[in-house]
């Protein structure tokens, strides 16, 4: 099983799925948790928040403006 | 482990650590409303018997700010400019449609104006034809946006206009500003701007919530905003800043909140109350529109249209 990760549009998958945090993902895709919110089944989910095998979790960049 | 609302032991929702804070979905809505409310009287921005106007983009910011001020009970109508900007999306008209649904499902009176039917020239349009825009076409969408929403607030006598900058967009602008010692610009960065000739106050209730927290409000409610960044912003300023910043903020929950509270602090002791808020420069008004601007004769606006 493994655990995806959906950022603009791009799926990254995980295949190393044990003790996979949001806070981890963040930091392999090279994101600060202070620019992107984490969506589980509809639910927004902390950084702490320990991932399930077969999840799919959205990635929502917060950054805006010109 | 699982990380629990302070209020309510539930499973938290957001977790924000400049204000070492976690709470769940219900109490987080609850929370930005209260606080809202809040900044609203604490920077004396307007009351319940005031009209107010909210400038609105289709992001989430706006949205939400007119989402909150809609639930406390504030009597709001919003203003949506189509700028003509259009990208691989669509952007202004995607937009314009969000800012519609919103309007329409909550009963709320949305004031549109298309700058193409307006003006004559889209956004881009203009820049691509102004020596304002050829390096900066940001520059051209800001003086279209602030010309044309003082226009419909003083036409529909509105007693203030709302805009949804939130923390981060006033960090990097502060940023930007003490990088340049940007004097005049600094004095007048405020959460509440008074009204002055010809000028319709302006007030920023979101200006002590980060990005995270208005974007969390947003889909915590369900509120349907553009997540598409404008294609001209890619490379801003403004962007660049906000990610150095966020970095100092990693390194130290509350470094944008402390910059940003200590600045307004500070300035009261930098600028006397004769200069801060209430600067006092000589105003004109202009001959075309009677918008005031800070020189005689046509106000930059009124040059640009009819030049191009």
């Amino acid at each position: 099983m493994t655990i995806t990760a959906i950022l603009k549009n791009k799926e990254y998958v995980f295949t190393e799925t044990k003790d996979l945090t949001v806070r981890k993902v963040f930091k392999k895709l090279d994101i600060l948790p202070e620019t992107h919110l984490c969506v589980r089944e509809g639910e927004l989910i902390t950084e702490q928040e320990l991932l399930r095998e077969g999840d799919v979790i959205r990635l929502i960049a917060v950054i805006s403006g010109g | 482990m699982m990380m629990k609302c302070r209020k309510c032991d539930l499973k938290a929702a957001i977790n924000m650590r400049q204000h070492k804070l976690a709470l769940c979905k219900t109490h987080f809505l609850e929370w930005v409303c209260l606080q809202t409310e809040r900044n609203i009287l604490k920077y004396k921005m307007f009351s319940k018997e005031d009209n107010i106007l909210v400038a609105v983009s289709g992001g989430k910011d706006s949205l939400a700010l007119w989402d909150v001020l809609h639930k406390l009970g504030y009597k709001t109508a919003g203003v949506y400019i189509h700028l003509g900007i259009h990208g691989e999306d669509q952007y202004s008209t995607k937009s314009q449609i969000l800012a519609e649904n919103f309007a329409s499902e909550h009963h709320l009176v949305l004031h549109i104006v298309n700058a193409k039917q307006e003006l004559g020239k889209t956004i881009p349009e203009f820049s691509e034809s102004n020596k304002r825009g050829k390096s900066k076409p940001c520059s051209v969408c800001g003086l279209v946006k602030r010309h044309t929403m003082n226009e419909i607030a003083s036409k529909y006598n509105y007693d203030v206009l709302v805009t949804g900058h939130n923390l981060d967009d006033e960090v990097s602008v502060l940023f930007n500003n003490v990088l340049g010692w940007q004097i005049d610009f600094l004095r007048r960065q405020a959460p509440f701007i008074p009204a002055k000739a010809g000028l319709i106050p302006k007030a920023k209730p979101f200006c002590r919530f980060y990005e995270r927290e208005t974007a969390a409000y947003a889909i915590l409610s369900n509120i349907e905003y553009i997540e598409e960044e404008c294609p001209f912003s890619e490379g801003s300023t403004t962007i660049q800043n906000k990610e150095l910043l966020n970095q100092l903020e990693h390194q130290r929950a509350g470094t944008k909140l402390a910059f940003y509270l200590k600045f307004l602090k500070a300035k009261k002791e930098l600028f006397s109350s004769q200069e801060g808020d209430h600067f006092t420069d000589e105003i004109f008004s202009c001959p075309i529109c009677g918008q005031p601007t800070p020189n005689p004769g046509n106000c930059t606006f009124c040059r640009m249209v009819t030049r191009y």
